[in-house]
């Protein structure tokens, strides 16, 4: 089932959470909302439920107004961020539950139910766990139990509040994969709220990036982290360095460094930014020519199969960081003798005006490597 | 309401002499009053305990203490459970007003709240002549003795469970509705279940405090032989009139239910523990995560 969002509005005492939000699911699809916290992906989330009350839009589920549906009819399966599983019960009747609440006419025979359950839990590979309570269930069991839940109802859509957010690395990395795989079985609408880059560029067919109530840009995963949309997306989607300079003649300078292609040239004669991505830098033991800059390595850290070199621009003192492969890492200390130079490969141009990167959010995204998400983009 | 009792074992001598000094304490204020008045109830041996309670003045103080307690209790298990359930589940205006007036009943002498009866429905009383009118007799009656009662108990089940429900929070509810239950299955089969220790635990608090009211159903009840005496006052008359026997046998029914309260109390902390382990999922998970039972590939 399709939903389309129009122009929604929710706050919450004097905080805007979301700001006329306009979207589309597409029907079948795996979408993840992406965004830092506090930026309302939840929020929308919870709409589209009918968990919270929007004070203004619309949110149609296959061109039909939800506005004055209850929860109930909507027919959302939601999976809570903590799993929300009913504690005393068995994870039997926490898979029933939504077939047993049903009234009498609709509710199917016990047999039924038992049958429907049993299926559920094969499906999510819980088989044979169905009297355990959620306590002796591990964090990867219960979210598989919240799925399995919520499947039961036979949902038109499937709403995921930070499926993964509670569970280690690893587990995470392996549920991801099975969800990936199950949406694929079921084609289930499904939308997913994440903080993580990583987690929604893996999983999703479309990934929508929120931030401070409102959408930035919405696309594919290959879009929207080689295509940024804007100075937000780009640094949230991975690690970015950032070049204030000028565009003269058509070309980009920030001292001895230089840029040109047909992006650059619509620039002319403004202060720009440039936002270049760290394996979007040459690096070199000597000055290729012209456009190449010195810099001095001030860091070297391993991040599995690259190395990412923290430097500063000689003449401007500048910082950013280049990320290599371990060969290359290896010539370039074998022939390096003081400095190191650098040459932009590749560059995105935006207006200096235009809003300033945030910090905190770059500092807390940008601590994972997107090496791998990037090779698969 | 759980006491994790994980202290480490006393072996320092400053904890034995702490120990000894409450043992002691326990002993003078508790243990002792309680054998006396055992004691005290027995002196005559136990016809002589059965014949005084057997008093039919005695036995209709039974059967009004009884009664109050079965209109106070109920009212107040249900009044607790939904002024938890708003103050739990909800942000309005006013809730810490609300909080405030749900503890008045502890904070005000239950004198007072007797008065407080008097003045609005005795004859000199707000109320007092439309009452007469319509020939409704509140005070020095039954009716009066129920609103004492209900007034002076209705904060234990409240009190009880709002902590719980906080902390319990609205996720499992929220479930509950997305699966379609509509609001009565949500409360009957996912928050009753998840309150049902400390709501029962309330209501033993309840009842306890309702049968043994003396203060405020003192002052409402007229103290009518036969008629509006509750277990309490029957004690107070009867002690008053140097009958010693009769008044600490009467006095030992109130004693049981003490003790009868704090046994069930005991079992329901006991259980209620078991089940906030049983809540607490991170310890016994690691434990099957370490077991490396996860399926998921």
């Amino acid at each position: 089932m399709g939903i389309s969002i129009h122009n929604v509005s929710k706050t919450f005492g004097n905080f805007n959470a979301l700001q006329d939000v306009s979207l589309t699911i597409p029907s079948g699809k795996l979408v993840a909302l992406l965004g830092p916290s506090g930026s309302g992906k939840t929020t929308l989330l919870r709409l589209i439920a009918g968990l919270e009350q929007m004070e203004q839009g619309q949110i149609l589920f296959d061109g039909e107004d939800t506005t004055t549906k209850s929860i109930q009819e909507r027919q959302v399966g939601f999976v809570f961020q903590h799993y929300a599983l009913f504690r005393h019960m068995s994870v039997f009747d926490n898979v029933a539950f939504g077939l047993q609440v049903r009234s009498r006419t609709e509710r199917p025979a016990k047999t039924e139910i038992r049958a429907k359950v049993r299926e559920l839990l094969r499906l999510v590979q819980l088989d044979g766990l169905e009297s355990r309570f959620p306590a002796q269930l591990s964090g990867g069991q219960r979210q598989r139990v919240a799925l399995a839940r919520a499947l039961a109802i036979e949902p038109k859509v499937l709403l995921l509040d930070e499926p993964f957010g509670a569970l280690d690395a690893k587990v995470r990395q392996e549920l991801r994969k099975w969800l990936k795989q199950l949406h694929h079985a079921l084609q289930i609408t499904t939308v997913f709220v994440t903080h993580d880059q990583e987690e929604a560029l893996e999983m999703a067919d479309e990934v929508v990036i929120v931030n401070k109530g409102g959408i930035e840009q919405v696309g594919s995963p290959v879009e929207v982290y080689q295509r940024p949309a804007n100075p937000f997306v780009y640094s949230f989607l991975g690690r970015v360095n950032t070049f204030t300079g000028k565009v003269v003649a058509g070309e980009f300078q920030l001292g001895a460094l230089r840029y040109q292609t047909e992006d650059t040239r619509r620039w002319n004669n403004s202060h720009v930014v440039g936002y270049i991505r760290p394996h979007e830098l040459e690096v070199a033991p000597v000055s290729g020519g012209e456009g190449w800059a010195a810099a001095e390595l001030t860091h070297i850290s391993m991040i599995g199969p690259l190395v990412r070199l923290e430097c500063k621009l000689i003449e401007s003192g500048i910082p950013f960081e280049i990320e290599v492969s371990g060969e290359q890492y290896l010539e370039i200390t074998k022939q390096v003798k003081g400095n190191l130079y650098v040459n932009v490969k590749q560059m995105r141009l935006f207006a200096t005006k235009e809003s300033p990167i945030q910090l905190e959010e770059k500092n807390h995204i940008q601590s994972v490597s997107l090496a791998v998400s990037e090779l698969k983009a | 309401m759980s006491h994790t009792n994980q202290s480490q074992r006393a072996t320092h001598p400053t904890a034995w002499l702490m120990i000894a000094l409450s043992l002691v304490f326990l002993g003078l204020f508790l243990i002792v009053p309680l054998i006396a008045v055992f004691s005290e109830a027995l002196k005559g041996g136990v016809g002589a305990f059965l014949s005084a309670i057997d008093e039919p003045e005695t036995m209709a103080a039974i059967r009004l203490t009884l009664l109050v307690a079965v209109i106070a209790v109920p009212l107040n298990a249900i009044f607790g459970v939904a002024a938890a359930w708003v103050i739990a589940k909800y942000q309005f205006r006013g809730k810490n007003l609300l909080l405030t007036l749900i503890d008045l009943p502890l904070a005000v002498s239950p004198v007072i709240s007797g008065f407080l009866f008097v003045l609005l429905f005795g004859s000199q009383g707000l109320l007092g002549p439309w009452l007469a009118e319509h020939d409704l007799k509140i005070i020095f009656a039954v009716p009066g003795i129920v609103l004492a009662t209900v007034f002076v108990t209705f904060p234990y089940v409240a009190r009880e469970l709002i902590p719980a429900m906080q902390s319990l929070g609205n996720d499992e509810e929220e479930a509950a509705i997305s699966l379609g239950a509509n609001g009565w299955q949500t409360f009957y089969r996912v928050t009753l279940p998840n309150i049902k220790w400390g709501l029962l635990y309330g209501v033993i608090l309840c009842n306890a405090r309702a049968m043994g009211e003396f203060g405020a159903v003192s002052v409402v009840s007229g103290h009518i032989r036969g008629l509006t005496n509750t277990i309490p006052l029957q004690v107070e008359i009867l002690y008053n009139e140097y009958n010693f026997v009769a008044a600490f046998s009467v006095a030992t029914l109130l004693a049981i239910l003490a003790i009868v309260t704090l046994i069930v109390k005991s079992i329901m902390e006991w259980k209620a523990e078991r089940q906030t382990i049983e809540q607490e999922p991170d310890m016994i998970v690691r434990a099957y995560e370490t077991g490396g039972s996860i399926h998921g590939h």
